[in-house]
């Protein structure tokens, strides 16, 4: 048995929309269990425990995912996790500057659990993250102590 | 003659004659013996004249040649110079010497006077002590005779006295040999007297060889004006010559010129040929002969070039010995002008060497009489020498004499001792300065010596020139003689030169029309390649720009404006391209009108010609009556007959053609003469496929279109036919079968139209209606490729856009919520209304995407229940509907195809728009109602709210238009836009009806198809 630290994993190449992201987390106390990376291939490092995540101990229970990045956008990164057994399962929310609809038809088509557009008032956006709080609870795996 | 016998006179005696004669004869034979000397020593002038006069020639001749020689002359004479500059160094060196010899002998005179005083003083002094002696002996005689007693006292002083003798003796053997050391420097100065002498006569070789030298300049400096004199003609000559080298040279590179442009005309030939042979290989199979000819003009292209080569090669060869010859001659002229030169300072040089050896002269006998000075003072010492012996011999007598008193006297003959071995240095010094004065002679004699050899060398040096000279002259006359063998052999070659030229342009004529051929591919070639590189670039440039909107995508913020104002143009595009397209529509609908007009024509000309069938089924039967009659009535058918003539003859519109069974014209009318231009007696006769094309009459088509007529009476065709002068028209024709009463069979007739011009009408219209589509397909790919544009451009704008406006909304939100206990009341209201106002151009951006969403999904037609469509857009209002007093009255609503989702934003929007403004109402009512109306159907919302005025309702749909006031009613004018766009894309319209006050009521229609 091996105890990973579970993490929310935000992937955004835009810091700015990481920082509000994380600043609606906090209504929600979710702020400390935070992990950004920056692109999808970021992203996937993380998830396989490469490049720079290569010593990472935790692993995500959220994965809130934008769909416009460079290199790889949201839309390939969901299609890797949701082809790989090990990730599979994990709860993925599309998060992305606007509702576009062959975007919502793709990402829900590839197993997206959720399609949020950030809204430009960051009271709507933490609602928008209510639904984060949600698989959150579910999962309900209290964070287990530091080192 | 005896009178003068008469007259001798015998007065002289006989012997006295003899001894006259004898003495005459002794005169004569010393005047012979003297002429014969005279004439010996003429003969010997004359042989030295002679000799000079060669030796002289052979000087100039010499010196003509010899110009470089000069040169070396000149640099001997300059080491001369610096070797005279150096003797009359050791000449003033040795005039200080002789001064300070002279400094010397001065002093030793003035210590000779004082010896001679000291001596005369002595001699004072040995007087006076020889009566002191006197007295003295007197006393001793006193004393000894006084001091008997003291006899031993005195045998000691004889002891004494005897030992000073002794002394004496010693001082007298150094007397001796003062004499001799006196001897031997009188020996020594008579042996610098002759040295001196000897000198004396080397200066004089030495002048006299400096005037032999002067002499020898002079003849040189005549010498070198004669020979400046030959080196001008010389120089003249090379002038000339190089004139000539340099026409020579301008000729060769006329002729390299030539050949050159040769070897390039025949190089471009076996290109040309080349390409020939490229060529010749393609058509070797029908161009056999061809090939062989370009083979023949290749080996004559080869052998030309080979033959250019060498006349290049040799016309080169040429230019280069003449290039040689010029540099030859300008070096020959440039070594002319440097002998000049030289000669000139040889001159001078010549000039300061007679003037140095005058100094030398000088200065030689001013030695001399130095020396002569010396030798006299040598003679004074020698005489002061021998005073000084005899003075020494009156010392030593007086010594012997007084020997008690001569030992005060040796102190003053050790001075005299020291003086004489100061004098004996001295001597030996003056021997070493003569010494170096003789070895200074010495050298200026091996001087001499190596300037004679110097001479020598010259001479042969210049013996050498000579010959050089004379293998130049003949080289030059060999060059000159080979130029002219080149010149005959090239003008030779220009010959040969001109008949290849003729023939190479003949060749060149032929290559010519090869080369525009060839030019003109390379044409199209190079343009087929610009334009492989433009598409290179194109796509070089494509790649970079795929690369540049990665990179502007970051930049988007700032080109936000320009977007919003490229997004304003792509609307004026699509609606100019809309209007374009309206454009096309009317094209089409003129052309379809265009086509129904020309429809109707055809119809018309249809219905003429089933009026014509008509009339010639009339005819037919008309013919029919008159064969019928032929029998019974031949006067009814002449009259019928001339009817039927006037009738066909002037029917011109309409070629009428009588054939008999085999096709053969028997007749025809006017009309058929207009149309086909024949004229009736070259036409008769002939077979009616004559008016068929080649096509036609292969497939058979005259003979078919008989046998149908004959099987069926008639028949009917349209097709092109061919006119006398070649050119085509389209005929519509009837072809009857002509039978007797009794039914057998005898001809045919033809009843022919041009349909020409409504033909190429068809065909035109049939081409614009191919352009048309090409157009219409044109038009729907650029609409395509632009909806497309509109489609990125959108996504971008709903990605890009919103997050720098959703960063400033939520940064502003995040200082509001944790930053608002330090900030004012107005400063929070700012950043209040920044909020708002980023979250209303969210809003504005939403619709705006929204809307031309709208415009760009495709439609997903199916069957739409509009009732209950109506009904669930209600109850989506439920929450804002509860406690509120409204009434809400939906009647008949028809089942419509069409898009779902948009047909339900339809409704959402007017169901909204008529419960906002409503809602200040007592009591809202709405009612929705439909109705079938022909082929459409059509739908209202109707309220009892504020209403609009009527005069904006044009207006109302248009994006972001507002008739209300934000505060009123919030909202932002994007609804009715929607709609409109949904509808019309169903291909419906929407309108409105209203009055301020008085609600409103909105309407759209939707197809049924």
């Amino acid at each position: 048995m091996h105890t990973e630290v579970k993490r929310i994993l935000i992937v955004d190449d835009s810091p700015k929309d990481v920082e509000l992201a994380i600043a609606a987390l906090s209504e929600k106390n979710l702020a400390n269990e935070v992990v950004v990376a920056e692109d999808g291939e970021e992203a996937l490092d993380y998830l396989y425990k490469r490049g720079k995540f290569v010593n990472e101990n935790g692993s995500p229970a959220v994965i809130l995912l934008d769909i416009k990045m460079p290199k790889m956008n949201g839309i390939e990164v969901l299609k890797h996790i949701r082809s790989d057994p090990k990730f599979k399962f994990i709860p993925v929310i599309m998060v992305t500057s606007s509702l576009e609809e062959r975007d919502l038809v793709e990402s829900y088509k590839l197993g997206a659990n959720s399609y949020v557009v950030k809204p430009v008032d960051i009271i709507q956006f933490i609602d928008a993250i209510k639904v984060l709080g949600q698989y959150w609870a579910i999962i309900n795996q209290p964070p287990p102590e530091r080192m | 003659m005896p009178k003068i016998k008469t007259l001798v006179k015998p007065s002289i005696s006989g012997k006295s004659i003899i001894t006259q004669n004898k003495e005459r004869r002794n005169r004569d034979t010393e005047l012979l013996i003297a002429n014969k000397e005279l004439a010996y020593q003429n003969q010997e002038k004359g042989k030295r004249a002679a000799e000079l006069i060669i030796a002289n020639k052979e000087l100039a001749f010499q010196n003509n040649e010899k110009e470089k020689r000069a040169a070396e002359l000149i640099i001997a004479n300059k080491e001369l110079a610096f070797q005279n500059a150096e003797k009359e160094k050791r000449a003033a060196e040795l005039i200080i010497a002789n001064e300070e010899l002279a400094l010397q002998n001065k002093e030793k005179e003035k210590r000779a006077a004082k010896l001679i005083i000291a001596n005369k003083e002595f001699a004072l002094q040995n007087q006076e002590k020889e009566k002191r002696a006197a007295e003295l002996i007197i006393a001793n005689k006193e004393l000894a005779f006084q001091n008997v007693e003291k006899e031993k006292r005195a045998a000691e002083l004889i002891i004494a006295n005897k030992e000073l003798a002794i002394q004496n003796k010693e001082k007298g053997k150094r007397a001796a040999e003062l004499i001799i050391a006196n001897k031997e420097l009188a020996f020594q100065n008579r042996e610098k007297e002759k040295l001196a002498d000897e000198l004396v006569m080397a200066n004089k070789e030495l002048a006299f060889q400096n005037t032999e030298k002067e002499k020898r300049a002079d003849e040189i400096v005549r010498a070198n004006k004669e020979l400046a004199i030959q080196n001008e003609e010389k120089e003249k000559r090379a002038a000339e010559l190089v004139i000539a080298n340099k026409k020579l040279a301008f000729q060769n590179k006329e002729k390299g010129k030539r050949a050159d442009e040769l070897v390039k005309a025949n190089k471009e030939l076996a290109f040309q040929n080349r390409e020939k042979e490229k060529r010749a290989d393609e058509l070797i199979m029908a161009n056999k002969e061809l090939a062989f000819q370009n083979e023949e003009k290749e080996n004559r292209a080869a052998e030309l070039i080979i033959a250019n080569k060498e006349l290049a090669f040799q016309n080169s060869e040429k230019e280069k010995r003449a290039a040689e010859v010029i540099v030859a001659n300008k070096e020959l002229a440039f070594q002319n002008a440097e002998k000049e030169k030289k000669a000139a300072k040889l001159i001078i040089a010549n000039k300061e060497l007679a003037f140095q050896n005058e100094e030398k002269e000088k200065r030689a006998a001013e030695l001399i009489i130095a020396n002569k000075e010396l030798a006299f003072q040598n003679k004074e010492k020698e005489k002061r020498a021998a005073e000084l012996i005899v003075a020494n011999k009156e010392l030593f007598f007086q010594n012997s004499e007084k020997e008690k008193k001569a030992a005060k006297l040796i102190i003053a003959n050790k001075e005299l001792a020291f003086q004489n071995e100061e004098k004996e240095k001295r001597a030996a010094e003056l021997i070493i300065a003569n010494k170096e004065l003789a070895l200074q002679n010495k050298e200026k004699e091996r001087r001499a010596a190596r300037l004679i050899i110097a001479n020598k060398e010259l001479a042969f040096q210049n013996a050498e020139k000579e010959k050089r000279a004379a293998e130049l002259i003949i080289a030059n006359k060999e060059l000159a003689f080979q130029n002219a063998e080149k010149e005959k052999r090239a003008a030779e070659l220009n010959i040969a030169d001109k008949e290849l030229l003729y023939q190479n342009e003949e060749k060149e004529k032929r290559a010519a029309e090869l080369i525009i051929a060839n030019k003109e591919l390379d044409y199209q070639n190079e343009e087929k390649g610009k334009r492989a590189a433009e598409l290179t670039i194109a796509d070089k440039e494509l790649v970079y720009q795929n690369e540049e909107r990665e990179k502007r995508a970051d930049e988007l913020i700032i080109a936000n404006k320009e977007l919003v104002y490229q997004n304003e143009e792509k609307e004026k595009r699509a609606d100019e391209l809309i209007i374009a397209n309206k454009e096309l529509v009317y094209q089409n609908e003129e052309k379809e009108k265009r086509a129904a007009e020309l429809t109707i024509a055809d119809k018309e000309l249809v219905f003429q010609n089933e009026e014509k069938q008509k009339l010639a089924d009339e005819l037919i039967v008309t013919n029919k009556v008159i064969e019928d009659l032929v029998a019974e009535r031949i006067s009814a058918l002449r009259e019928s007959e001339e009817r039927m003539n006037f009738f066909i003859d002037n029917t011109n519109d309409y070629a009428i053609i009588f054939f008999d069974v085999n096709g053969n014209i028997t007749s025809w009318n006017s009309g058929a003469q207009r149309i086909t231009l024949y004229q009736s007696q070259e036409i008769i006769g002939q077979n009616f496929s004559i008016f068929f094309t080649e096509e036609d009459q292969q497939s058979n088509k005259p003979q078919l279109l008989l046998d149908k007529a004959k099987s069926e009476e008639h028949t009917d065709d349209e097709g092109w036919r061919v006119r006398k002068d070649g050119s085509v028209y389209w005929e519509a024709v009837t072809i009857i079968s002509l039978r007797k009463v009794d039914g057998t069979h005898y001809g045919f007739v033809k009843i022919a139209h041009d349909l020409s011009e409504r033909k190429q009408a068809e065909e035109e219209i049939k081409k614009l209606n191919e352009t048309l589509e090409v157009k219409v397909i044109e038009r729907t790919l650029q609409l395509e490729a632009a909806n497309k544009e509109l489609e990125a451009f959108s996504y971008s704008v709903s990605h890009d856009l919103r997050a720098p406006l959703r960063h400033i909304g939520g940064f502003v939100d995040l200082l509001i919520k944790s930053y608002s206990g330090s900030l004012d009341a107005a400063g929070l209201r700012y950043l209040n209304i920044i909020s708002e106002s980023s979250v209303e151009m969210g809003n504005l951006i939403d619709a705006l995407l929204t809307f031309s969403r709208f415009s760009r999904t495709d439609l997903q037609r199916t069957n739409v229940n509009s009732k209950n469509m109506v009904t669930r857009v209600l109850k989506t209002f439920s929450d804002e509907l509860a406690g509120k007093n409204i009434e809400i009255n939906v009647l008949e609503l028809p089942d419509i195809m069409g898009d779902e989702s948009l047909i339900n934003q339809v409704w959402v929007n007017l169901i909204s728009n008529a419960l906002k403004y409503s809602r200040n109402e007592e009591k809202s009512t709405i009612e929705i109602g439909g109705k079938i109306e022909d082929d459409t159907t059509i739908f209202y919302v109707k309220d009892n709210g504020v209403g609009f005025d009527m005069k904006y309702a044009d207006k109302l749909f248009g994006v972001f238009q507002r008739l209300h006031k934000a505060k009123d009613f919030e909202g932002i004018g994007i609804g009715l836009a929607n709609v409109n766009r949904i509808v019309i894309r169903h291909g419906g319209k929407c309108w409105a009806e209203s009055e301020v006050g008085k609600g409103a009521k909105f309407s759209f229609s939707v197809p049924i198809n």
